[in-house]
């Protein structure tokens, strides 16, 4: 096991886990941050939007939410596949095709998928601010925008904070579904490795340490951001 | 349109029970595994307490798809699970590693909701029902269990959902299930969103059922707690 390992990390098979591992964090961020945009925009229709738009809202978290993650992968991926090698022929784009085409999915799969979740998150965050605080703030004379940047961000922000580090960590881990559709990332790395070195056990037990390492150290991320974007709340609660 | 139905509906179908099957019975080893977990976390011994950490922290925090690999791919080439007709068994058939896999994983998940419903329940509580003689098994399950479930059960039942879910992983290691043939036809014909929309309603269609039949308890629960 352990001269295996050697030989396994010294064929380069080492870098490449590293190099997916980083591919797996960039998704995960773009995707999060599509999903975030989603979330905040879909929390806002559901409390102030019409009834059209409030069941559209509904039925997209219902439906993404009660129905397989891979299923939604495929959906994408088959359904954009034909149009995208079309387009990328049209362009002489070709050679991006088999490598930005599963970005993009991916990105828009991990977006979908958390943004459905950010939803609920960002639902309750607005919630939770007192709207006492929005009326005082414009009082003093602070306009629609200043109020949005001054006061409801920095709290939305902060109360949203333990439900979107639940939402990146399972983001973290919808991304290895991506590899089922060509990404190259942490997952498809180890699964490129296993059949080359066949040693599977080595290869998927070092991406499962990458996996709960990234994880750990965002963990530290978010309490280390909870505990500095709440110094006044804190102290406002107490 | 009627073509298609002809075509895809009953080929879903057949998928559509082996995901049950393999849904169900991993969410019976699972609910086992969380509450096995569960009251070990509550343990005053270290080992035992920290053992049932370590398990909940790892399989909470690396994807479902690398654990079920590790199991069906990883394992199965060790020697001496090769020498063992049990093990051998259990390793060599897709269907049988993806309900282990997907058990082991929503047990994690389980035996964090059912923690918080086992913390709940008052240690007065504990303390009046062993002054007055019952035996711990006695007071686990007159006092302990049916607080704590009442408190533990709308997260479990948010669990279900995700198991369900986790089935569709199952097609990865050649396992026909839903997604399996949804994935078959997809890339098939150009059928993918009417494919899409048949596969979905059919898992919508168990993840309803279930939550249905979690509320049905849910409120037994409480009408039995105001009795």
């Amino acid at each position: 096991m352990i001269s295996s390992l050697h030989d396994i990390l010294s064929a380069g098979w080492g870098t490449l886990l590293l190099r997916g591992a980083g591919m797996t964090v960039f998704i995960s961020l773009c995707g999060i941050c599509l999903g975030m945009a989603i979330g905040i925009a879909g929390a806002a229709l559901k409390a102030g939007g019409g009834w059209l738009a409030r069941g559209a809202i509904g039925l997209y978290t219902l439906i993404v939410r009660s129905v397989p993650e891979l299923l939604i992968i495929y959906l994408l991926f088959f359904g954009t596949v034909q149009p995208a090698a079309d387009l990328a022929d049209w362009l002489n784009w070709d050679d991006l095709m088999s490598t930005v085409f599963p970005v993009l999915v991916g990105i828009l799969a991990i977006g979908l998928i958390s943004g459905s979740y950010s939803v609920e998150v960002f639902r309750g965050a607005f919630k939770a601010i007192d709207p006492g605080q929005i009326e005082a703030a414009r009082a003093i004379g602070m306009d629609r925008r200043q109020c949005l940047w001054r006061i409801t961000l920095p709290q939305l922000l902060w109360y949203a904070l333990p439900g979107a580090n639940n939402v990146w960590q399972n983001a973290l881990k919808d991304t290895a579904l991506i590899s089922l559709v060509g990404l190259v990332e942490l997952m498809r790395a180890a699964v490129l490795g296993a059949a080359a070195t066949r040693a599977p056990l080595t290869l998927y037990l070092l991406a499962g340490i990458l996996y709960f390492l990234i994880g750990v150290c965002s963990q530290g991320m978010f309490v280390w951001a909870e505990r500095h974007f709440g110094r006044g709340m804190q102290g406002a609660a107490r | 349109m009627i073509e298609l139905f002809e075509k895809a509906v009953p080929v879903l179908f057949e998928g559509f029970w082996i995901t049950l099957r393999i849904g169900l019975l991993a969410i019976l080893f699972a609910s086992l595994l969380g509450l096995g977990a569960a009251l070990m976390r509550t343990s005053t011994r270290r080992l035992v307490a920290g053992l049932a950490f370590a398990y909940s922290t790892v399989f909470r925090g690396t994807p479902l798809l690398i654990q079920l690999f590790l199991l069906y791919y990883g394992i199965g080439t060790l020697d001496f699970v090769h020498d063992q007709p049990a093990l051998w068994w259990l390793f060599s058939d897709g269907a049988r590693c993806a309900i282990l896999a997907i058990a082991l994983n929503s047990g994690a998940y389980m035996s964090e909701a059912i923690r918080g419903g086992l913390q709940s329940v008052p240690n007065g509580q504990i303390d009046a029902a062993l002054s007055c003689g019952m035996s711990r098994l006695q007071v686990f399950r007159r006092i302990r269990f049916p607080l704590a479930i009442r408190q533990a059960f709308p997260a479990y039942s948010n669990e279900l959902v995700l198991a369900i879910k986790g089935t569709s992983l199952a097609s990865t290691i050649a396992v026909m299930e839903l997604t399996g043939f949804a994935r078959r036809l997809m890339s098939q014909s150009y059928l993918i969103v009417e494919t899409f929309i048949i596969a979905g309603l059919l898992y919508l269609a168990i993840n309803v059922t279930l939550l249905g039949c979690a509320w049905l308890v849910e409120r037994g629960l409480r009408i039995q707690a105001r009795d």
